[in-house]
């Protein structure tokens, strides 16, 4: 009977420590001056152009950003430091916050992860998994071409005309409304991650705003206000578009 | 936005006025008009100044891609900012000056294609001919509010 339960105690515990070296597989491959993206992640992969690309923090410690996004100061206006919210009613992301997203939403299909730059911004590097939605486009009014195009690629769908009894019943919220319009239906509208260049840079909340006034959900939108600043002075991984 | 709403208003008040408008009276709203054209007017150039700032900020940028594998930083050296706009660009086809336009300036390309052709092709021929792009560009908007 006690060769019965030692041999099963023997048995768990080595059940325990297969268990643990398959969890921190990466941290062993990985080594421990890894410098991880957080504790217990030391990167993640993305999709971008077709490409997986791995997401990780440069690892020589004497690595110092140099060039333009180590600047300190730009002309204001109109580089001025942005307000923490563009809107009151959308959320702020940090990056750990935006690493879960890039494992989850934007992996399933979910989730957009917008580069609201100019053009000439988004050739000079973007965050891997970005795709480029200039701000420009996602301010104009609800009848415009462009603006038509993106809230379709962002899964918005249009409505058409509605019915006189089918408008009632949505007046009197008898029926689920919330992502709802008169014009547009949200509510198979992706989860999107609007950025831009940092915190001095006033394209994204333009593209928020402007996403807002034509009824985007703002519960549905998270604005990454680190932006491509913050990106490369924590060393990430960028790439320049093809 | 508010400009909109301005607009809306001003045609409101003059269609439930009610009365027949003769020429002393629309006399009074010269002013109301001239004064919503300079509002939509400054709002563009407005935009359109960020965009220039924008553009110009973004020559001073250099592409930079990050290997954090390799701890490297690809980097390459920004375009010269400012350039040479004089001896013409007689190269230059309207093609590329519409698509230099949509690619750098996009609001004005915007203001650019409400232009009539006529309008269109003296502003090429002027931008042909050397005109600086703040010059041809001003052009543009001058002509979309007739001016």
């Amino acid at each position: 009977m006690v060769t019965i339960i030692k041999r099963a105690a023997v048995a768990a515990w080595m059940a325990m420590a297969a268990c643990s070296s398959q969890l921190s597989a990466d941290e062993l491959q990985v080594g421990g001056d890894f410098i991880p993206l957080v504790k217990d992640k030391p990167y993640l992969h993305v999709l971008h152009e077709g490409r997986s690309i791995k997401v990780q923090r440069v690892q020589d410690p004497d690595y110092e950003l140099k060039g333009y996004f180590a600047k300190t100061a730009r002309k204001c206006p109109p580089f001025c430091i942005q307000p923490i919210l563009p809107s009151p009613d959308v959320g702020v992301i940090g990056e750990v916050e935006l690493f879960e997203f890039m494992e989850t939403e934007l992996r399933d299909g979910t989730g957009v992860l917008i580069d609201a730059r100019t053009p000439a911004w988004y050739q000079k590097g973007t965050i891997p998994g970005s795709i480029n939605m200039p701000f420009t486009h996602l301010s104009k009014s609800i009848d415009d071409p462009e603006i038509i195009e993106a809230l379709e690629i962002l899964g918005a769908r249009e409505r058409g005309e509605v019915g006189f009894f089918d408008q009632l019943v949505e007046d009197w919220g008898w029926t689920d409304n919330k992502y709802l319009t008169e014009k547009w239906d949200f509510s198979q509208a992706k989860n999107l991650v609007v950025w831009c260049n940092g915190p001095a840079c006033g394209q994204s909340p333009r593209a928020i705003r402007g996403l807002l006034n034509v009824g985007y959900p703002a519960d549905k939108i998270k604005y990454y206000r680190g932006g491509m600043q913050m990106w490369q002075l924590w060393g990430l991984t960028t790439v320049v578009p093809r | 936005m508010q400009q909109r709403v301005v607009v809306w208003r001003l045609r409101r008040s003059f269609i439930s006025n009610g009365e027949t408008v003769d020429v002393r009276s629309a006399a009074g709203w010269l002013p109301a008009l001239l004064l919503m054209g300079c509002t939509l007017a400054g709002g563009a150039l407005a935009a359109d100044d960020y965009l220039s700032e924008l553009d110009a900020e973004a020559k001073k940028v250099e592409a930079r891609s990050i290997d954090g594998e390799a701890g490297t930083s690809t980097v390459e050296a920004p375009a010269e900012i400012g350039g040479s706009t004089g001896g013409g660009r007689s190269g230059a086809s309207r093609e590329r000056f519409e698509s230099l336009l949509r690619q750098k300036y996009l609001g004005t390309f915007g203001f650019y294609k409400k232009l009539p052709e006529r309008s269109r092709q003296e502003i090429f021929i002027d931008y042909r001919d050397g005109a600086p792009m703040a010059e041809v560009r001003k052009k543009i908007i001058d002509r979309l509010l007739q001016r």
